[in-house]
Formats: structure tokens, C-alpha cells, sequence
């Protein structure tokens, strides 16, 4: 008897088992079914790389196979929205608050009859990070005739890419270093902390205020100096350390061969 | 002033005590030993030399070393970041580890090979097998006061070996764990071993063996006493090899730094988890026989090597007479070598004349295509 209830349990389960498998498989691609424009769009977006699905911004229920189960409004069906900074600033608070307070916020885009929003230069789907090529084709695209607008713009982008880019080179040196046997702990801990004030500063600079960039520049720079002076300290220490060696090689080759010949000769 | 020390001496310890210890201590400054002189007995001093940067990087280390779980990992990222030669200190004391445990392996090979285990350096021989059972205790003892993931997880693995002995397997786990799992209580019982226990261990057997070396050697001087010049010979061959030594190690943690793993995490077991060279083959023997096998085998070599002194009864010195003896050694070694250096390509991936080939966790190759762009299991 208990032998028997033990394989109808192992049955059951192994079965549900499967099911869950299974269904969880089919999840994937309901949106995709009937939406493969927007969900090709969204492949290797920003979003995508973190990990976040068509529900997480629309609402509904991914799991529906019937386009009104899936577009159901008690699951919290969003579709298209009217107001783009509402609808991202669900999710990205800061950003929407500092863009309210930028002199982009509720004016008219000429080019697409539309009120500037996240997605006149972040795009739909493909929620496109900021870059050079980016800030040409965007940036440009309306201000090509005023240089001072273009000046703020360039500015907030050489600030931020200069303060990546010096992220970039301490993080080669330390690995260099860690390559070594050096642990730069605190380095790492102090640059971990520039990182997250960049973070943040990128979210304040859709005001486009240049007070933001100049406390950011403020705040990173002892920081930054520290890193630089501790990496260096390490890298020169290591070369005069190496080249005592190099003299010990010296002085083993020169002075043993002396040594050895008087010896030889008592 | 020596003859009057001498006197002081015999007067106290009996007649002719002096001159037994001056001969012995200062034996190789007096010009009539001939015997044991030559390149193959300079290993003395390559040790010699790997222990003295041992002892002083590890006295550099301990000043600032906490051993407890919380913060053992941090107080060996401060040194190698804050203290002043503390990442060298860290890397030679690695490297030195690694020098001792190869100088001894040759110098047992070298008393094996030319005989010195017979009468009378039987008892020298002893010692030599405890000095490198010692000094394998020093590197098991060692490698968990780091406290990253492969000092943890190693020990937890090396000590589950032990446990699998059926007496006293689980007793002595507990006890060299200090509880159940490795936690601060091991870190603190093996730091104990480590610079307490076994340092005076090392230095008892050390000191007994060049004693004893020395006064086999010259009870061996039969011949040719007085040959002028042979000792200081000796002595600057001593020299260069200290110096030498010295230099490799240094050089060794410059150009081939051995790096930690991180912090020791038991939640997240590391993908290839191999122990040092040294411990290689009977890691990977344990992959194919079960592990109490290879806890007898760990066991049993030590006492095959101790008592090869008092069974092989073949009087001859010359290797052409003990072709028996010789062609064993040989087949273990090449055995252990084969071993060793599976266990070191298994679970990764190589590249030969263009062809990629995978190792599996047992050692066995398979060919998985062509050379690609990236190698990274090369580490």
C-alpha cells in the first residue's frame, strides 16, 4: 500500500513538474506572437540587458495566449501611453523629477507634432543608452542652429564620459596591480563610490543644469585624486621593488663570480 | 679561549664532549672532511634559504594578521596593500613554500638514488621524511589562514578525506575542524600548528639532522683526509645556492605571482578547486579510487619511506647494483608525475597545433574543434 501511494505521489509530481516546465517555456514568447516588431525592437535594448519583460512597463498577463486575457485591465494593462514622462517615471523617479525642472520639459517637438518626452531621444523599444553617435543625431537634430544649446549639451557629455573614462583607466591599473598580488581595496571600495555618484548625476542631468555637473566634478575629485595617488604609489612601488631585484641579480652575477675565483685559488 | 671553552665543556658534559659537538657543528670548517662534498649535497642550503624567507616574511605577515573568519581575508588585503613589502612578503612566502616542498622532494630523491638512507644515515633519513611530512603540515596549515574560497572549500574537502577513514575518521575531523564545519576555530588551531607546534617540530628534526649529517660524514672520511681547499669549496657551493635560491624566489614572486582567490564565501562552491602542485596527485587519485583508499595511501607512503632503511638489506651504494629498488621508485614517481599532471589539466581546456581539447574532471581528453579567438580557461 505505501509503496503505492509513494509512486502515485512520485507520478503526480513529476508530471506537474513538467507541466510548470513546460508552460513556463510557452510564457516567453506570448507577447513576441503577436507583437514581433516591438519585441525585435526590444531585443538588446538597455531594458532587455537588465532583465526587464513587456509587463514589467505595459502591465497585463504575459501568460494569456488570448489577446484579451493578455491586454486584461484588472492585470493593469498599460498600451501606448499620453504621457511618456509619467510612464517611465514609474520606474526612473529621479530622472522624471530632475526633467521636469529641464527647459525641455512640455515643449512642442516640431519634427514629430508631439510634446518632448523620455522617448523623443531614448526611442520606444530599443531604449537607446546615451553615446557620441547618439548625441549627434539627437542633440543635433534640433539645435544644429544654436551654439549655446549644443556648447550645454557637449558639455554634459565630455563631464560624463571623461568621468567613465577615468573609471575605465583605474579599473585597468587595478587589475594590473591585482595581476601583481595587491588586493587595492580601498581603491576599489573609493571607486565604487565615484561610480554610484556618476550614476546619479547621469539621473540629475535630465535637467540639464550645469550646477549638477559642477558638484558631481566637486565630489568625485578628492575621491578620484585618492584612487590615483594610491594606484600610483602601488605601480612605482613595485617598479623600485623590481629593479632592487634586478641589482640583486647584478651583484649575485658580478660578486659571486669574484667571490668564487678567490676561493678556488686558496 | 676555544681550549679553554673545550675544557669548560668536558669538564661539565664528560670527556671528549667538546671535541664530539666543535667537530660536528664546526665540522666543515676543519679542513679533514672529505666525504658527502659535491653540488648534490648543497640542498641543505637551498632549504635553509627558502626557510629563512619563510620565517621572515611569515613574522612580517603575523604582525598584522587577525585570525578570525571576519577578518582574516581583510587583514591580508591590508598588507598587501598598506604594509610596506607586505604583497611581497605574501608572495614569497607562498613562493618559498613551494621551493621547500620541491628541495626536500630532491633531497630525498638524491639520499634514495645515492644510497645515503642505508647505515648509517638510517636515522638522517627518518628525520628527512619527518621534515617533509612537517613541512607538508605547514603547507596544509598554511593554506587556510588566508581564509578565501580556495582555503575554505580545499579544507573543507581534505578534511571530509580524513573523515572517511572508518577510525578515528570522524574524531579526528571534528577535531581538526575544531567543530563541525572549518569556521574561525579552525583558522585559530591551525594558526597554532602553524607558528607554534610545528615550527618547533621543524627546528628539533632540523638541527638533529645536519647534527647527525655531519657526524655521519665524518665517520663515512675514511680517505684522503686533509684534501686542501675541498671544504671552502663546499662552503662557497653552499653560498651560491643560498644566494641563488634567494633570488629565484624573489624573482618567482615578481614575474609569477601566486594570487588569491576571494573573500571565503561556503555558500558558493568555485568551479575548478585544485590544490597547490604538490597535493595534485592525491587530489586527483581521489577522483578514482574512494577516499579512505586514498587516506591509507597518504598514510601508508610515509611509513613505506621510513622503514625502507630496515628492509632493503642490499649493501651496495652503487644505483647499478639496486636495479630492483631503483626500477620501483622509478615506476611510483613516473606514476605520481602522470598523476600530478592530470590532475593539473583536468576540468580545462587547452590548445594543441591548433586543435582545442577538453579535459574532463577525471583527466581524459576530448577534442571539441579548432583554435579559437579567446583562451581564458588558461589560468
Amino acid at each position: 500500500m505505501k509503496v503505492k501511494t509513494s509512486f502515485l505521489i512520485l507520478v503526480l509530481s513529476t508530471t506537474y513538474t513538467a507541466m510548470v516546465v513546460a508552460e513556463q517555456r510557452v510564457v516567453r514568447s506570448q507577447c513576441e506572437s503577436c507583437h514581433e516588431v516591438e519585441y525585435k525592437a526590444f531585443k538588446g535594448s538597455a531594458h532587455q540587458v537588465v532583465g526587464t519583460s513587456c509587463h514589467d512597463c505595459h502591465g497585463g498577463n504575459p501568460d494569456a495566449e488570448v489577446k484579451a486575457l493578455a491586454h486584461s485591465e484588472e492585470k493593469d494593462f498599460v498600451g501606448k501611453s499620453a504621457d511618456h514622462v509619467r510612464f517611465c517615471g514609474r520606474c526612473h523617479e529621479v530622472e522624471q523629477k530632475s526633467y521636469e525642472t529641464s527647459p525641455h520639459f512640455g515643449k512642442f517637438d516640431e519634427n514629430y507634432f508631439d510634446l518632448l518626452s523620455c522617448s523623443t531621444c531614448h526611442e520606444y523599444h530599443t531604449v537607446k543608452k546615451p553615446d557620441y553617435t547618439w548625441f549627434n543625431l539627437n542633440c543635433v537634430l534640433c539645435h544644429s542652429s544654436e551654439r549655446k544649446a549644443l556648447e550645454v549639451g557637449g558639455r554634459f557629455f565630455n563631464v560624463l564620459k571623461a568621468a567613465w573614462e577615468q573609471q575605465e583607466a583605474f579599473d585597468s591599473s587595478m587589475q594590473r596591480l591585482k595581476s601583481k598580488g595587491f588586493f587595492c581595496s580601498s581603491e576599489g571600495k573609493s571607486a565604487e563610490l565615484v561610480r554610484g555618484l556618476i550614476k546619479n548625476s547621469q539621473r540629475l542631468s535630465h535637467s540639464l543644469k550645469v550646477e549638477d555637473l559642477l558638484r558631481l566634478q566637486e565630489e568625485t575629485q578628492g575621491m578620484n585624486q585618492e584612487i590615483d595617488a594610491g594606484l600610483s604609489w602601488k605601480a612605482s612601488y613595485f617598479q623600485r621593488t623590481m629593479s632592487a631585484l634586478v641589482v640583486g641579480w647584478f651583484l649575485f652575477a658580478v660578486v659571486g663570480v669574484v667571490i668564487w675565483k678567490m676561493i678556488r685559488r686558496l | 679561549m676555544t681550549s679553554k671553552l673545550a675544557k669548560a665543556i668536558d669538564s661539565r658534559l664528560g670527556a671528549g664532549v667538546a671535541r664530539r659537538i666543535g667537530l660536528s657543528v664546526a665540522g666543515g670548517f676543519k679542513r679533514y672532511i672529505t666525504a658527502r662534498l659535491g653540488w648534490q649535497y648543497t640542498l641543505v642550503w637551498a632549504g635553509l634559504a627558502a626557510l629563512y624567507l619563510l620565517v621572515l616574511s611569515g613574522i612580517l605577515v603575523l604582525v598584522y594578521y587577525r585570525p578570525t573568519a571576519n577578518q582574516a581575508y581583510e587583514s591580508i588585503s591590508y598588507i598587501a596593500d598598506n604594509v610596506r613589502f607586505g604583497w611581497l612578503a605574501i608572495q614569497v612566502h607562498r613562493w618559498a613554500t613551494g621551493v621547500l616542498v620541491f628541495v626536500l622532494g630532491l633531497a630525498i630523491a638524491r639520499d634514495f638514488v645515492l644510497a645515503n638512507y642505508k647505515f648509517p644515515g638510517d636515522f638522517t633519513w627518518l628525520m628527512l621524511i619527518g621534515i617533509f611530512g612537517v613541512v607538508l603540515g605547514f603547507t596544509f596549515t598554511g593554506r587556510v589562514l588566508p581564509w578565501d574560497q580556495h582555503a575554505y572549500h580545499s579544507t573543507m574537502i581534505s578534511t571530509e578525506i580524513a573523515r572517511s577513514l572508518w577510525f578515528p575518521g570522524e574524531l579526528a575531523c571534528y577535531i581538526i575542524r575544531g567543530g563541525k564545519t572549518v569556521s574561525s576555530e579552525t583558522i585559530t588551531r591551525f594558526l597554532v600548528l602553524h607558528i607554534l607546534c610545528l615550527p618547533t617540530a621543524l627546528v628539533v628534526l632540523g638541527a638533529t639532522r645536519i647534527f647527525f649529517v655531519s657526524l655521519t660524514a665524518q665517520a663515512l672520511d675514511n680517505e684522503g683526509r686533509g684534501m686542501k681547499g675541498a671544504v671552502e669549496t663546499q662552503i662557497a657551493r653552499g653560498a651560491v645556492v643560498f644566494c641563488l635560491t634567494i633570488l629565484l624566489i624573489f624573482t618567482g614572486a615578481f614575474v609569477f605571482p601566486l594570487l588569491l582567490d576571494v573573500k571565503a564565501d561556503p555558500r558558493t562552491v568555485p568551479d575548478l578547486l585544485k590544490p597547490e602542485w604538490y597535493f595534485l596527485p592525491l587530489h586527483q587519485l581521489t577522483k578514482f579510487l574512494p577516499s579512505w583508499v586514498c587516506a591509507l595511501v597518504g598514510l601508508i607512503v610515509p611509513v613505506l619511506l621510513g622503514v625502507l632503511p630496515f628492509v632493503d638489506r642490499n649493501h651496495s651504494r652503487n644505483p647499478a647494483d639496486r636495479k630492483k629498488c631503483i626500477s620501483i621508485a622509478a615506476l611510483i614517481l613516473a606514476g605520481t608525475l602522470l598523476l600530478g599532471i592530470v590532475g593539473h589539466l583536468s576540468g580545462r581546456e587547452r590548445t594543441y597545433f591548433g586543435k582545442r581539447v577538453r579535459f574532463s574532471m577525471d583527466g581524459i581528453p576530448t577534442l571539441i574543434g579548432e583554435e579559437s579567438q579567446n583562451d581564458e580557461s588558461e589560468d
